[in-house]
């Protein structure tokens, strides 16, 4: 039998197309993102460490936190500025944050028309327009939260190099609290008004996974990357295990560990901490970690899970203030450094040098890239499973890939940061 | 008493009363800048403009009413030519919003502007931040002043300087005005225009922009001005 498609695919963050070849028993998947490239890097080269983390959260517009607290870690990783602790779990808080609201939003738009077998977000709102309004109603609680801890709900502003621009009083870690609290509520009001089908039966055929490490709760970011294998490396020695190579198909560059393909994510990091997790684990009916599309559960159970220690993380803390005053001024202005933090889509991965207080190189590597090569194994092996001993049903071959590459929730625009010209890095 | 028709609801006022205070007591709204009497005296500033059965324009808050008056409040052309009038009113309006008393929301311009799509009003009419709690009064490179507002000034609120993100305003003696506000508090033009290229670097304008601020910023060390 000889088969060519190109799946459009649909409900993803910017434009991907995914690319089937069968021959006979040979079956070749390009994971091809068509995004036109965004120069990024390039736009941050030349500019005053001040700039760089504005211009580093316009690249994605859902995950503007994740890049934005990397960039701030990578810089003040490059010029050796600490910072407290308690700035650091209000960082951790506030990344935990978007992490809730970009689950919800991929799972209730993009994810839960397949999860529910229904076509599109139109028949699922017909179907269940309830449950829309409820997320519709916990998003805007957790947006809330998101704008008292980073100022603004997109792109935040204060959290800044050495700390934070304005001050965070008790009175704000008190409101953020109350929202968390209040959408604590709500969601598990959406939870019992969820049936969700039963997952399509697929086997990882590379499992492997980096999560990074925590420091003391889940999402905690240290500098520490963890690998399925058990190895555990500093974030600066990334490159020493991580290559990003360029692909012939593809806008966006592919991202290997040791060679291999890995994925990164929820589910990653749900098989990675399944024991800090397993109380809701077990409440949600349990997770199969070695099925692709179970990235979906890992994300009910990392909502469900955030939501229950946020309050109990920010009641913890025992401060009147936090921060304040003028943006920092640092007196070291040669430096370089990596920044690490566990984005809604997994690990990300910021590299700067500073030279004279201007970045002179950047090197970004988004969790997309990372997990490129791996939705392309898993839609080989989901397209064998199809068409082997099964006649060949191209609609449903489309749409259950469709459905996987959904699965891994990729963000295009964040994988098109730059581009490859000609093979030169431009 | 009169009977008025205002968007096909009938309405009785007493006799020699406006036009204006048949719509309100009819429960619309028209726009008016009647608060600011010293600036433009009676049925001057023509924001209150209302179209008449005939089609004819008329202010609202001059004409007087008569029996069986047809009145529209919200028409294409009432719209149209509203928002031409706001345009002219921001012409010759001094915009130097950073020192404004009604700056931080309480701008009636900046709200009829954002209203009919007018663009012209920079960040600082909408920042709280006054005195000596402006950035740029404090020395940071704030864009507020040459910025289009609309965000709300979210940057400022939170302490964080604005980055412009709202593109830059090409009227040019807001620019003159603001680069004589940067000089006055020292902040540096060129940090300014820095940090201008995060998103206008690329924008036709900004050619402008960036020529204008330079020549009012060295003209005011010069003595001299525009």
């Amino acid at each position: 039998m000889r088969l060519s498609e190109v799946i459009e695919v649909d409900r993803v963050f910017g434009h991907v197309e995914l690319e089937v070849v069968i021959d006979g028993d040979d079956v070749l998947t390009k994971f091809r993102v068509v995004h036109d490239p965004r120069f990024i890097e390039l736009a941050m080269e030349g500019r005053h460490y001040l700039e760089v983390p504005y211009i580093a959260s316009r690249i994605c517009g859902a995950c503007s936190i994740a890049h934005y607290l990397a960039s701030i870690k990578a810089i003040e990783n490059a010029l050796g500025i600490e910072v407290s602790e308690d700035t650091e779990v209000v960082r951790d808080v506030l990344n935990s944050l978007q992490v809730i609201q970009n689950h919800l939003i991929h799972l209730t738009f993009l994810a839960l028309p397949d999860y529910l077998g229904v076509k599109d977000i139109n028949s699922l709102l017909s179907k269940s327009r309830d449950v829309i309004k409820l997320v519709m109603k916990l998003n805007s609680l957790i947006l809330k939260a998101i704008k008292v801890l980073g100022g603004r709900i997109v792109n935040p502003n204060i959290p800044y190099v050495g700390g934070f621009i304005r001050e965070i009083s008790r009175e704000d870690l008190n409101l953020a609290i109350k929202y968390v609290n209040e959408s604590r509520g709500v969601f598990s009001e959406v939870l019992s008004k969820l049936r969700l089908k039963d997952l399509p039966l697929l086997k990882d055929v590379a499992n492997n996974y980096l999560v990074l490490k925590i420091r003391n709760h889940y999402l905690s970011s240290s500098d520490e990357v963890v690998a399925s294998d058990g190895h555990v490396f500093k974030h600066n020695e990334y490159l020493n295990y991580i290559e990003e190579v360029s692909s012939s198909w593809s806008n966006s560059k592919v991202v290997l560990y040791k060679g291999k393909p890995l994925h990164v994510g929820p589910r990653a990091r749900v098989s990675k901490y399944l024991g800090i997790v397993k109380e809701v684990v077990s409440e949600l009916g349990g997770i199969d970690t070695n099925n692709p599309f179970s990235n979906l559960i890992a994300k009910l159970i990392e909502i469900k899970y955030l939501l229950e220690v946020i309050p109990n993380i920010l009641s913890d803390m025992r401060i009147s203030k936090l921060g304040g005053g003028s943006p920092h001024k640092s007196e070291v202005l040669n430096g370089e450094g990596v920044g690490v933090i566990e984005a809604p889509r997994g690990l990300l991965i910021h590299h700067y040098v500073i030279n004279g207080g201007r970045l002179v190189h950047a090197n970004i590597i988004t969790p997309t890239e990372i997990n490129a090569r791996h939705i392309e194994l898993s839609a080989r092996e989901l397209s064998i499973n199809l068409v082997k001993n099964n006649p060949l049903n191209i609609s449903k071959l489309r749409s259950m890939l469709s459905f996987l590459v959904r699965t891994y929730d990729p963000c295009l625009p964040c994988a098109v940061h730059v581009s490859v010209v000609n093979g030169l890095r431009r | 008493m009169v009977k008025v028709i205002v968007n096909g609801t009938e309405v009785e006022v007493e006799e020699g009363a406006t036009l204006l205070r048949a719509i309100q007591r009819a429960g619309y709204e028209v726009p008016t800048l009647c608060l600011f009497g010293h600036m433009y005296r009676e049925a001057s500033c023509r924001v209150c403009l209302v179209e008449l059965s005939n089609g004819k324009l008329v202010p609202a808050c001059a004409y007087p009413v008569s029996e069986g008056l047809r009145v529209l409040t919200d028409t294409p052309k009432v719209r149209r030519v509203r928002r031409t009038v706001i345009e002219l009113i921001l012409a010759t309006h001094k915009t130097k919003c950073w020192e404004c008393l009604r700056k931080g929301g309480h701008c009636l311009l900046l709200k009829l502007a954002s209203e009919y799509g007018v663009e012209g009003i920079p960040v600082c009419a909408e920042c709280p931040l006054y005195g000596e709690d402006c950035l740029v009064v404090r020395g940071y490179p704030c864009l507020g002043p040459i910025t289009v507002a609309g965000c709300g000034a979210q940057c400022p609120l939170s302490g964080s300087y604005c980055i412009g993100c709202r593109g830059p305003i090409t009227r040019k003696d807001t620019l003159r005005e603001a680069a004589r506000f940067y000089a006055k508090y020292g902040v540096n033009i060129k940090n300014v225009l820095s940090l201008a290229t995060i998103f206008w670097g690329r924008l036709s304008e900004f050619n402008l922009v960036r020529s204008e601020l330079l020549n009012s910023f060295t003209n005011y060390f010069r003595g001299g001005g525009p």
